[in-house]
């Protein structure tokens, strides 16, 4: 059986919903109609997410021809581009902004110009480059003091 | 005002106050225009140099970061699609894809004249109307306040590109991210989770950037680079544009410069909300609607005059209520405060001539501006000429630097790439991320002034007792219901 991109929105948007629901059920301040309190905002993005979803899981059964979002190899760029942002950010914890910085400015404009011609050492000024005007920017100008990780 | 015009001239005639004022908007744009800094936070850095200075000059250049920072706004909204500060995110929806598609001139002088009618012109209205208009404030109380957010939020249905339910559910995304950390009145945590980086809600910077920027750029990568676009700067001739484009907008442009003046003097609303209520106003009022998001000049005409028009609004309050309409007139009544100066109902007696000041400063500023942007703008557009490889590289770490320098932790770093993870879910089920941006801005004052009002009377009859609280209600009904009626009219006329 088929699945339409809508129907999968509209099942995870419902899912949402009630999962809001049960969390706001452990709220101690009671929902009243002369006082909502702080039940009365998710609450109403909980109803919303129940009727929208659902709304939309039935016009994804109507329509199931939708174009595609993404090819394999798109999805595949996504998920990497996800784990090296995230590899990035556990980077600076340790070895700090300085050192983690160039790296993966290096690692990601070699990966991201595939397919058009760049130089190595045109790829390691960039990353020097843009390493030292961030600094200069935040922390010269700016007096914001960048991750050191163990440096610090 | 005529009084004080000798210390005003005096003032703003001072080579050494004008040198002041040209550094404060260099500056002030230069934040504006850097994702993830603004002029808020120009006027928090540089508000302790300002301590030892005379009240005149201090204020001067505390006023030219403020408008330098709202004016330069546009700058990243055009050429890079990450909106510098909430005020811009509007400006993002044809700014960017008017600079992907050859345009990137004619947008940023597109949104440096909208900036500049907006900032100057409200200055002046702000000037003549500050005491009277401040009285209507008096006026307006939660029912009200509750009801043009509810509106505001509401109106999303005419940004979210057709699809109700779909901007619906974006702004109830929104309205869940706004209910993060402790609640108003009642401080129950609610989505925290035991986590202290909750407690206190979701930073505006992550939301915004986490959400536009990174999974935008992420999601371009994905699905394959697009052909760098033309740039279009030799084409630039005087300020970029015609006067007839002017003559062409005029309609449009009063309206949102109406509407940014009238939201930036309700106190604590601002540019973040005025710049995508008149968009959608615009978007609703245009002959070609479905042309909105695609590169349309209109969406950025509306976009800056509007939020830069909710300066001179934001001032009014300030002035005659020593209430801020946002957090840079906050900071801006705090300055004066340690320079002896008590804003109120009382100021335009006991500091006129300073009041005054401000305002000449600020249609001072936006003259500066104007100028320092004609001459940026052959420049600025040269950035969109850097391949892709080496532009989202560099962009993705400065976005995840300003989401650290927001609170020193590497917490806010992680916090923008889940937001970044759910933009790309949100383009995977195709909800628009203008509702829930907006709903994000603004469900917390909703949410505060609903409590508030419902602790006044203890009933939701009174939202549709009060008159302009029950015109803002009904507005914001009929918008929820506007889709299935027009849908069901249509079946109607087919039919017959």
């Amino acid at each position: 059986m088929k699945v339409s991109r809508d129907q999968i929105t509209g099942a995870v948007i419902v899912a949402l919903g009630i999962f809001v629901f049960a969390m706001i059920s452990t709220f101690k301040v009671p929902f009243t109609a002369s006082y909502p309190g702080p039940k009365a905002l998710p609450g109403l993005a909980a109803v919303g997410f129940v009727i929208c979803g659902a709304g939309i899981f039935l016009e994804g059964c109507k329509d199931k021809e939708q174009k595609t979002f993404l090819i394999k190899e798109g999805w595949i760029k996504l998920i990497i581009n996800i784990a090296a942002i995230a590899l990035y950010i556990l980077a600076m914890q340790f070895i700090g902004f300085f050192i983690s910085t160039p790296i993966y400015l290096y690692c990601l404009s070699t990966w991201y110009a595939k397919g058009y011609v760049t130089k190595p050492v045109s790829r390691i000024i960039f990353s020097a480059a843009v390493t030292l005007v961030i600094f200069l920017a935040y922390q010269v100008a700016f007096g914001y003091q960048l991750p050191m990780g163990i440096f610090g | 005002m005529i009084e004080n015009a000798g210390f005003i001239i005096t003032q703003v005639t001072n080579p050494i106050n004008l040198l002041l004022l040209l550094v404060g908007n260099v500056i002030g744009i230069i934040f504006g225009a850097i994702p993830g800094l603004n002029g808020t936070m120009a006027v928090m850095l540089f508000m302790p140099l300002t301590y030892g200075m005379e009240t005149g000059p201090a204020i001067m250049f505390l006023l030219s970061l403020w408008i330098g920072g709202c004016s330069g706004g546009f700058i990243g909204s055009v050429l890079l699609g990450i909106p510098g500060s909430p005020s811009s995110v509007a400006t993002c929806f044809d700014g960017h894809p008017m600079a992907k598609k050859g345009q990137a001139g004619r947008a940023l002088a597109i949104g440096m004249t909208a900036s500049f009618i907006g900032t100057f012109f409200s200055a002046i209205a702000g000037a003549f109307l500050a005491q009277s208009v401040a009285n209507i404030a008096f006026a307006i109380g939660p029912w009200e306040y509750f009801g043009l957010c509810f509106m505001a939020i509401t109106m999303v249905l005419a940004i979210s590109k057709g699809n109700m339910l779909k901007g619906l559910t974006s702004a109830c995304i929104g309205l869940l991210l706004a209910s993060v950390g402790y609640s108003p009145i009642d401080a129950q945590a609610r989505f925290t989770f035991d986590n202290m980086y909750l407690m206190g809600g979701l930073g505006m910077t992550v939301v915004l950037i986490g959400i536009f920027g990174v999974s935008m750029m992420i999601l371009a990568h994905a699905k394959g680079f697009d052909p760098l676009p033309e740039v279009d700067t030799n084409m630039i001739k005087g300020i970029g544009i015609k006067f007839s484009d002017i003559q062409e907008n005029l309609v449009n442009i009063c309206r949102s410069f109406l509407i940014g003046l009238g939201i930036g003097f309700l106190p604590g609303m601002g540019a973040g909300l005025s710049n995508l209520v008149a968009y959608s106003v615009a978007k609703n009022n245009s002959k070609h609607p479905e042309t909105f998001g695609t590169g349309n000049p209109e969406g950025v005409w509306a976009s800056e005059a509007s939020n830069n028009a909710s300066i001179g609004g934001a001032m009014i309050p300030m002035a005659a209520l020593g209430i801020p309409g946002d957090s840079s007139t906050a900071l801006l009544i705090g300055a004066l405060t340690i320079h002896g100066l008590e804003m109120g109902p009382m100021v335009f007696k006991n500091s006129g001539h300073i009041v005054y000041l401000m305002f000449v400063v600020v249609a001072i500023c936006a003259i500066i501006c104007f100028f320092l942007q004609a001459i940026g703008m052959r420049v600025f557009p040269q950035i969109l000429k850097v391949p892709y490889h080496y532009m989202y590289p560099a962009l993705i770490v400065v976005s995840l630097i300003s989401a650290y320098v927001d609170s020193s932790s590497l917490y806010k770093c992680g916090m923008m790439l889940f937001f970044a993870v759910i933009g790309c879910l949100m383009a995977y089920g195709g909800l628009p991320q203008s509702p829930l941006i907006l709903a994000f801005i603004l469900g917390p004052t909703m949410e505060s002034n609903m409590l508030k009002a419902f602790q006044n009377t203890e009933t939701v009859a009174t939202f549709f007792t009060r008159p302009i609280s029950c015109v803002f209600n009904l507005i914001a009904i009929a918008c929820i219901f506007s889709p299935i009626l027009k849908t069901l009219y249509a079946k109607y006329v087919k039919k017959n």
